[in-house]
């Protein structure tokens, strides 16, 4: 693997003030002022000092601060996060840092829970926090948007935000205004005063320059500071024979665009060898004197870069030593617009010698640009190639689309490696289904030559879109020629042979185990993650929630450490961790981790995105929030008819919908749901598992539906047909959590069929198994239908503290037999007691003791501790002695002899 | 009156040389007497649209109007709407 080197340390480069500018002590004291706030917001067009004034201000000021210069590519979250919290390190923020460092273990891919932290870390240390956003234009995320108004909207006293841009942000502005959180610097204010202007003059050009000449063009440039600087560069170098009114007055009678004239006028003068440096080299983004020289050919550009420098032409140190610098764009921009005088032979040559400085350096990226920018595409894919392994096993696919896109197509499908590679990208993507055969078709001569890459595509699609035996079929094709020297293609191969090849469940942990480790050795981090999410998957499907989560969590933390971009699986792990809180009644988690995997979505458009929508709803619909459960399950369908590579997606969401809907007791809509699947899909489901296990809960899918639905529409018989067949087989499988699923529904059935000892039966096996793991929803979603049943459970002592505690969870609801008996007291509503109750109440009253109770009536201790639970719970009482009393009150009891 | 082509007509401050024109995606350069710039010129569609007036926007041109073009009725010249 190579490594590569970046030039990143600039973007964290606090400037320093420049000798010769005009120092602003009025625009530094407002900044100054301005930090009593949350946000102070520099906005204004390029060209009007913001950074430098930056650079003055904490120079005369001595703030320790920290600081991100920003750029196109910091719209990936994962990225500007990354970049964002390193900008606090190495800033003289002691307390901040350590704080940080102490919980870098807690970082995750949750931003919200990220930016907590932060902000909490901030609170806890007493360092006055100053950041600055430079460059912020840059920025059209929304997500990064959000976060910045998330973080203003919490931010603690002892921290303030600074953002220089040239144009407004899309956050919370007016609020802030209104609220008194902003102070703004704005054009207006960033204009030089006549004052200003004067002093300008005065130190670049001495006192040759009138009070006249510099009213005339402070009017002219309209206190533009960039213009200001080129008419001084281009006055200083006029003839002496020429005077300096001639020159204002022909300037102050131009129509030509301000800068575009004076950079005429301020090259015109200079020597040819430095108008020729300063056009050539404003093609280059970034530049050292070490790479002017190679591509210029001369050996002077260090004192050329120093020479620019101390005469404020347009040039912009990146970091301290002075090795790096870049234009200011403005100038850039103008540089290059008079290039177009020259040929493009020459403009070429240029990005090609660039490209060859920056590969020989090993500055991959760059060197890929300019091998683009040098149409050189050989070089480029040679490049690109070459990092590809890399770039993908740190799931930059982004990165590497990005660059992908830019090569001809023609260049990219005789390139059958970096074809696979793509082909992969878009698959993750989800949504281009027509490229993708596109690119399988011109991989056909590669494919005949024996090639593995379309035969491992095939196989990929033939997976998503539910059809093993051709997915199967693909693989055997692969192992005859297996790709041993790709690193990253083997690891998947090996990935999907772990979870494809036996069917037994213990051998399948088994084999992503060695999966896992191997991945993890070879630094294959996207493999290492999903045999690991795999893993969680799967003892969810045994019944062991403990052990899954601690899977699901090792598999979050892994994308952690890397802290690069979240890897498309990371949803997976967030809807994993999300459903064994929603199936512990831990409604809020669940909320959070559901809604942490929808703001990863952000970054990649991902398949399964569905998977995270219809659990959120199912974590509405057990809160109450019926409306936003409905958005989200029409979000879901959306998605799934978006998802384009399969039709089979749409099949799965629609029975999830339909379940869905059973939960909220619309059996029409279930119904509707149910009748529309069409036949080809649910053969193909039948299947599923055979080809791999983890596609259990999709091959259960639609029996179980049938059978919910059954349930509801009074079918018992043939409901419980169904289940009985899956309970048996998921017993046989060893999938725990199936079988407590099927057996809770058997309970729900048989009781409707007014078999209540089978019933029980069913019951008590599901108490069984739920017990140890904490499972609560999947009896609080039966509802009533299974309310009578934990009573009867409670009663026979079956597992009488959790049943006791599954009542408890219950809201109040009763059984139809006790809602006829309300007695209605004071305006309260009273249930009635049961017989039982009514018994224990009365020993109560004699002042028995609950083992005496329990004595009396053969109950366990337990058993009498959650009827009088109940008891209490009913008379809405806290105490023996108000229970009794309430309960003669109202008549319940017999009034008490003495 | 006329269909909307996808030529947009932008009115800027200052008067823009002709080496300008491929910088800015070949449009069409015209300058009028009171140092008023008029370009004309194809955008394909709005992000392309944004892009263009940030271009401008980051060189500090002064954007004074902009305002997309309609087909003549007899064919390929444009007039504005």
């Amino acid at each position: 693997m190579e490594t590569e080197i970046n030039l990143l340390h600039t973007k964290f480069y606090l400037p320093k003030a420049r000798e010769q500018l005009v120092h602003r002590s009025r625009l530094t004291h407002l900044l100054e002022e301005g930090l009593q706030g949350r946000m102070v917001l520099l906005s204004a067009p390029a060209g009007y000092g913001k950074t430098s004034l930056l650079a003055d201000w904490t120079q005369e000021f001595h703030h320790p601060t920290a600081w991100l210069t920003l750029d196109e590519n910091d719209n990936d979250t994962a990225r500007f996060m990354e970049y964002f919290f390193h900008s606090f390190f190495n800033r003289g923020y002691i307390q901040l840092q350590q704080l940080l460092t102490e919980k870098a273990a807690l970082f995750s891919g949750n931003l919200r829970q990220n930016l907590d932290i932060l902000l909490n870390c901030i609170l806890s240390s007493s360092e006055n926090i100053i950041v600055v956003l430079d460059d912020f234009h840059h920025i059209h995320s929304p997500v990064i948007n959000e976060s910045i108004n998330y973080m203003v909207e919490n931010l603690p006293a002892n921290a303030h935000f600074v953002i220089s841009t040239r144009a407004d942000p899309v956050v919370n502005l007016p609020n802030w205004r209104v609220r008194g959180y902003l102070t703004e610097i704005r054009r207006a204010d960033l204009c030089f005063t006549l004052k200003e202007s004067t002093e300008f003059f005065q130190s670049a050009l001495g006192d040759i320059f009138t009070r006249k000449n510099v009213r005339a063009l402070t009017n002219k440039t309209e206190g533009w500071i960039a213009g200001m600087q080129l008419a001084a560069s281009a006055i200083k170098s006029l003839d002496d024979t020429y005077s300096i009114d001639l020159f204002i007055e022909s300037f102050k009678g131009t129509n030509r665009f301000i800068l575009d004239y004076l950079l005429d006028e301020a090259l015109k003068n200079q020597s040819e060898e430095t108008r020729n440096f300063l056009l050539f080299t404003s093609l280059l983004e970034h530049f050292s004197a070490s790479l002017c020289n190679h591509v210029l050919e001369r050996n002077d550009s260090q004192q050329m870069l120093d020479f620019l420098e101390r005469n404020n032409l347009f040039i912009v140190p990146l970091d301290n030593e002075r090795t790096w610098y870049r234009y200011h764009t403005l100038f850039a921009d103008l540089l290059q617009s008079q290039l177009e005088k020259l040929d493009k032979e020459r403009k070429r040559l240029i990005h090609q010698s660039a490209a060859n400085w920056f590969e020989t350096n090993h500055y991959y990226n760059e060197a890929i640009e300019h091998n683009l920018m040098a149409e050189n595409m050989d070089a480029a894919e040679r490049l690109i190639q070459l990092n590809a392994a890399s770039v993908l096993n740190h799931s930059q696919f982004t990165v590497f689309s990005n660059w992908l896109n830019r090569l001809p197509r023609e260049k990219l499908y005789q390139n059958p490696t970096l074809c696979t590679y793509y082909a992969l990208t878009l698959l993750l993507r989800g949504n281009s289904y027509h490229e993708i055969k596109q690119i399988l078709e011109s991989m056909q001569e590669f494919a005949d030559a024996g090639f593995y890459g379309p035969a491992f595509i095939r196989s990929l699609l033939a997976i998503i879109q539910g059809n093993p035996q051709e997915a199967l079929q693909h693989l055997d094709l692969i192992k005859s020629n297996p790709p041993q020297e790709d690193e990253f293609l083997s690891g998947y191969l090996e990935l999907i042979q772990a979870l494809t090849l036996p069917v037994n469940i213990n051998q399948t942990i088994e084999n992503l185990r060695k999966t896992y480790l191997r991945s993890n050795i070879a630094g294959n981090l996207v493999i290492a993650i999903t045999s690991r999410s795999y893993l969680g998957d799967l003892y969810n499907f045994m019944g062991k929630l403990t052990e899954a989560q601690k899977n699901y969590q090792e598999a979050l933390d892994l994308s952690t450490i890397d802290k690069n971009a979240y890897l498309p699986i990371g949803s997976n792990v967030l809807l994993g961790l999300g459903e064994i809180a929603y199936k512990r009644n831990q409604l809020d988690e669940a909320d959070r981790f559901l809604s942490a995997g929808l703001e990863i979505k952000e970054n990649i458009a991902i398949s399964h995105f569905w998977g995270l929508c219809t659990s959120k709803a199912r974590v509405c619909i057990a809160q109450g929030r019926i409306q936003q459960a409905l958005a989200y399950m029409q979000q879901a369908q959306e998605l799934a008819i978006q998802f384009d590579t399969t039709e089979f997606d749409d099949f799965v969401v629609s029975c999830r919908i339909a379940q869905l809907h059973l939960l909220m007791g619309n059996l029409d809509a279930a119904e509707e749901r149910v009748n529309a699947l069409s036949m080809h899909d649910i053969e193909k489901s039948r299947d599923l598992a055979s080809f791999s296990i983890i596609y259990t809960p999709i091959q259960y899918l639609y029996p179980s539906t049938l059978a919910c639905c059954a349930i509801h529409q009074g079918k018992l018989s043939e409901s419980i047909e169904i289940l009985s067949k899956l309970y048996h087989e998921s017993v046989e499988k060893n999938l725990g959590d199936f079988v407590l699923q099927f057996s809770v529904l058997l309970a729900v059935a048989h009781e409707k069929n007014n078999a209540r000892e089978e019933a029980l039966g069913y019951l008590h096996k599901a108490l069984d198994l739920a017990y140890p793991e904490g499972q609560v929803q999947i009896f609080l979603e039966q509802k009533e239908n299974i309310l009578t049943l934990l009573y009867e459970a409670a009663h026979r002592n079956i597992h009488p503290e959790f049943t006791g505690h599954l009542l408890s969870l219950f809201p109040q609801m009763n059984t139809q037999e006790e809602t006829d008996k309300f007695i209605i007291h004071d305006g309260e509503i009273i249930e009635p007691l049961s017989d039982r109750e009514i018994e224990i109440l009365a020993l109560i009253s004699q002042g028995f003791s609950n083992q005496q109770i329990a004595v009396q009536f053969h109950l366990s201790l337990s058993t009498v501790k959650v009827h009088t639970y109940n008891i209490y719970r009913k008379l809405q009482v806290h105490s023996r002695l108000q229970a009794v009393s309430k309960a003669t009150l109202l008549k319940i009891l017999p009034p008490t002899k003495k | 009156m006329g269909e909307l082509s996808n030529y947009y007509q932008i009115y800027i401050q200052g008067h823009l040389g002709q080496n300008w024109s491929e910088w800015l995606q070949s449009f069409h350069i015209q300058h009028k007497e009171n140092g008023i710039t008029v370009l004309t010129g194809p955008i394909v569609d709005q992000a392309a649209l944004r892009g263009l007036l940030d271009h401008l926007f980051d060189l500090g041109i002064c954007i004074l109007s902009f305002r997309r073009l309609g087909f003549h009725p007899e064919g390929r010249i444009f007039f504005s709407l």
